[in-house]
């Protein structure tokens, strides 16, 4: 196996016509480091994956593997694999042969490429399977069969553009796993575009929050839920109440529920955001609010109240919620050191 | 770094195969009317084919369904004629070539039109539609009047080379059409991008990866450039003055209305092209549909890890 290398994209602008789908983009990917591009469709991220596979030739900028300069190099010549969404695989060829596939363009002797085939299949679980054809396969099946692939030439960056998106819950889980496992044991340098917040966090070693084609953020998967310097990822990751209050003297309140200091230059408006799951029942000194709606979530439910003239969302144990329907009356309170304040 | 041979995979749980075929349900009085109108079609297709070769099969003019009398002279007789071999040869040469430069004209264009140029593919198939609002005599007195003002067309005019660019130009639309269809189908686009992400060159994607799976397009189309350039009459009447004999020219030259006397010999030759194309056709669609249905039917399909 090559040795994983590092992936850096300087300044990446990609326009199409009026739209800008990359706006002076940079990030830089350590050796052997997963990286997941968050964000809603459209902000960018599957144009600057395209873009380090030379699908997509940037207007501006620069894109090095190692150090080698790849931005103009024709996709076939960058030493990548790619995982595409709907697997892509040669529907005429079976599972052995899609993995062999990169190896033969390559010019490999037989040997090379039969030993190289059966240490992937093995690795990706799809022993017994060397002889079917893609239709032959379940989703799951497949997108191993693809990862295979993109992995077969050593390829010095791993790309993988939505690859579970098109698997149902249970096997999207189970893969996903079995995605980062794969990656951490090959040890590659690997981008993972994504839209769902839990995959990116639950994967990467760290997650770029993209919008409107820049990142707004890239941090750990703990710092980005837990402690987002970005505004956009605080009211974008995980379940959130985002309250817009005044400053005065300084001080950011809410009612009696709690008193916080500003950050230095606030405004006159900053954004309080905290998480569903630090807002709490108490006995009693709380602020009451009535549930609006309970939404079961195995371990816990999320309700959905009203306090204050705002809505805000509970994360409660399930237990404890199993005798809370619509208009129960709670105490609540609110963690102060779990909110973070945003310029208004 | 570890070794591949220690890395033991998880074991995940598995979502059945995607393409397990439904159970088929039977419903009542569907059957029989599809069985009466798929009669009623095939007596249509099959009554002109098979009264011609009754008559190819009759000594001589008979009333009625069938012939009183019946030899197998004309069938006998008739593969001796060497003006008949040679007009034979040529057709074959004139529909392989077309369809061979018909497959030159398309597939690569229509490719890269596909993977780079989409305009490309709008411009080809508003070109396609000129046989139709063109009448082919026009088209042949086009062709003949552009080969004689074409200095490096000098010498052709009235040539079977003429006849052949005629002929593709009549054929282009019946080839790219079934074409377009299959690499819509096949997904030539994520086809392209995977190959290329694998670090194949262009030749290679089309060849490897591209062909196998429009095959069924290629196919299709390929019968059907070959049907027509191989029936085609009146480019090479017009363009050659009859004087490049291919079947039909000859067909036509056995004809009563030519002052000749063997009407039977064009039954025997049109009865002739019939079985040859649908000895073609089916072997065609067995063979695609046979790759279907191994791949839809594949006895470890069900099993998961």
């Amino acid at each position: 196996m090559k040795s994983a290398q590092t992936l850096s994209m300087h300044n990446l602008v990609k326009r199409y016509g009026d739209v800008t789908a990359l706006d002076d983009v940079s990030l830089d990917v350590e050796e052997g480091e997963l990286v997941a591009l968050l964000g809603s469709s459209g902000c960018g991220k599957t144009t600057l994956l395209r873009g380090v596979a030379g699908l997509a030739q940037p207007d501006a900028g620069r894109i090095m593997i190692g150090d080698k300069d790849v931005t103009h190099l024709s996709t076939r010549h960058r030493p990548i694999g790619m995982v595409f969404q709907d697997y892509s695989l040669f529907p005429n060829m079976t599972v052995e042969q899609n993995i062999a596939f990169p190896l033969r363009v390559r010019k490999a002797d037989n040997d090379a490429v039969s030993r190289r085939v059966g240490e992937l299949v093995e690795l990706t679980g799809l022993e017994g399977k060397g002889n079917r054809y893609p239709n032959q396969l379940s989703g799951g099946q497949r997108q191993r069969v693809a990862l295979a692939r993109a992995l077969a030439p050593e390829p010095a960056v791993l790309l993988l553009d939505e690859p579970l998106s098109a698997l149902d819950a249970i096997i999207r889980e189970s893969l996903r796993d079995e995605l980062r496992r794969i990656q951490q044991q090959v040890g590659i340098t690997a981008l993972f575009v994504t839209h769902d917040q839990t995959e990116a966090l639950a994967i990467a070693d760290r997650v770029a929050v993209m919008s409107h084609g820049r990142i707004v953020e890239c941090a750990s998967p703990l710092d980005i839920y837990d402690a987002p310097d970005a505004r956009f990822t605080a009211e974008f990751v995980g379940s959130r109440n985002a309250l817009e209050l005044p400053v005065v003297d300084g001080k950011v309140s809410w009612e009696d529920v709690f008193v916080v200091d500003a950050p230095a230059g606030s405004g006159d408006k900053v954004l309080a955001v905290f998480r569903s799951e630090d807002v709490y029942i108490v006995e009693s000194g709380g602020f009451k609010a009535v549930v609006d709606v309970p939404i079961f979530l195995g371990p816990r439910t999320r309700l959905h109240v009203k306090a204050l003239d705002e809505r805000l969302a509970v994360d409660v144990s399930s237990r404890k919620a199993a005798n809370l329907g619509p208009g129960s009356v709670v105490q609540l309170n609110v963690e102060p050191s779990a909110i973070r304040l945003y310029p208004g | 770094m570890t070794t591949l041979e220690d890395r033991r995979p998880l074991r995940v749980p598995e979502e059945p195969p995607a393409t397990r075929r439904p159970p088929r349900r039977s419903v009542p009085g569907k059957g029989r009317t599809r069985n009466v109108l798929f009669a009623l079609v095939f007596l249509y297709l099959i009554v002109p084919p098979l009264a011609a070769l009754f008559f190819s099969l009759s000594a001589k003019q008979y009333d009625g369904l069938f012939p009183q009398d019946w030899t197998l002279s004309h069938w006998t007789g008739i593969f001796d004629d060497e003006r008949l071999i040679a007009a034979i040869r040529r057709s074959a040469v004139l529909a392989l070539g077309t369809v061979a430069l018909v497959t030159l004209l398309v597939l690569p264009p229509l490719y890269w039109a596909y993977v780079r140029n989409p305009k490309l593919r709008t411009i080809m198939l508003v070109l396609a539609l000129l046989p139709f609002s063109l009448p082919f005599v026009v088209m042949a007195f086009g062709i003949d009047r552009v080969a004689e003002q074409v200095a490096f067309l000098e010498g052709y005019s009235g040539t079977g080379l003429m006849v052949l660019i005629g002929h593709v130009a009549l054929c282009f639309a019946f080839y790219l059409w079934p074409v377009d269809a299959a690499m819509s189908a096949a997904g030539v686009n994520r086809l392209h991008e995977a190959a290329q992400a694998s670090g194949a060159g262009p030749v290679t994607t089309l060849v490897r990866c591209i062909i196998p799976n429009i095959m069924p397009g290629l196919v299709s189309g390929s019968i059907l450039v070959f049907a027509i350039s191989w029936g085609e009459y009146s480019i090479a009447k017009i363009m050659t003055r009859s004087q490049y004999e291919i079947v039909p020219i000859w067909q036509v030259n056995l004809t009563p209305v030519n002052g000749t006397s063997d009407p039977r010999g064009v039954a025997v030759m049109s009865v002739f092209t019939f079985v040859l194309f649908l000895v073609v056709s089916l072997i065609a669609a067995i063979k695609g549909t046979s790759r279907v249905s191994l791949d839809e039917t594949h006895p470890t399909a069900a099993k998961e890890s």
